[in-house]
């Protein structure tokens, strides 16, 4: 009698890292945020009562947009903040766990705002 | 087959990570007045402290943790963030913490893994 055929092994397909074609393009995302930033903040002065609005759906807008870029197995968090810029300093510091980020500052010292938008990915 | 677990062990607490964030702002800035020559090292040190406490409590989580102090001084701050994540295992936590002096403002997300 003969010995059994060898099986093939099955191959472990699960991916723990992106494909070099789907791999997170940076250059590519900073672009996205700096041209939504510049669409929305171009002629805006500070005032209280519109500036909490504003940041909440600059947030909510850069996350659609970066979930429409079709960034597959990608959590992603985006922060921004919007200080009034008075000739203080503000300082921000961040710092993550095996994560990537994107950082981007826009000041303007036209209209006295400072923003910082950060935007924080996680392959799944 | 084992499950993998579920429940406190790998959700995110909310107060218990508020908690570990109000002792690393009380011990890193506490009694002190704002200075701008020591923001950053305040920064980095609420931040870093932050970030090693949450590693120790061995949950299968990434964080990101950021640290905004702001002099008092009149001037509005804004903040927002936006998530595209698991609502059911991921969770953010921010804590808003102020003297005579400044304000500090640290948020920390942790995702799942």
């Amino acid at each position: 009698m003969g010995e059994p055929l060898d099986r093939p092994a099955p191959e472990n397909t699960y991916s723990l890292r992106p494909a070099f074609q789907h791999k997170f393009r940076s250059s590519a995302v900073k672009e996205c945020i700096h041209a939504i930033l510049k669409e929305n903040l171009a002629n805006v002065q500070y005032n209280p009562e519109e500036t909490p609005e504003l940041t909440r759906s600059l947030s909510e807008t850069i996350k659609d947009r970066l979930k429409a870029e079709g960034f597959h197995r990608y959590k992603m968090v985006v922060q921004v903040v919007i200080g009034e810029q008075r000739g203080e300093g503000v300082k921000c510091t961040v710092l993550m766990a095996l994560s990537q980020y994107i950082c981007l500052a826009w000041l303007h010292d036209v209209s006295g705002m400072l923003t910082l938008t950060t935007m924080h990915r996680m392959f799944l | 087959m084992d499950e993998f677990q579920s429940g406190e062990e790998t959700s995110f607490v909310v107060d218990e990570v508020s908690n570990i964030i109000k002792e690393a702002i009380e011990s890193a800035i506490g009694g002190n007045a704002y200075q701008h020559s020591k923001v950053n090292q305040w920064t980095t040190s609420v931040v870093e402290q932050t970030l090693s406490q949450l590693t120790k409590l061995g949950k299968p989580f990434k964080y990101i943790v950021t640290c905004v102090i702001m002099q008092k001084n009149g001037a509005g701050l804004h903040t927002a963030s936006s998530c595209f994540w698991d609502n059911t295992s991921d969770g953010n936590c921010t804590v808003r913490w102020e003297n005579k002096t400044m304000y500090c403002i640290v948020s920390a997300f942790g995702l799942a893994i």
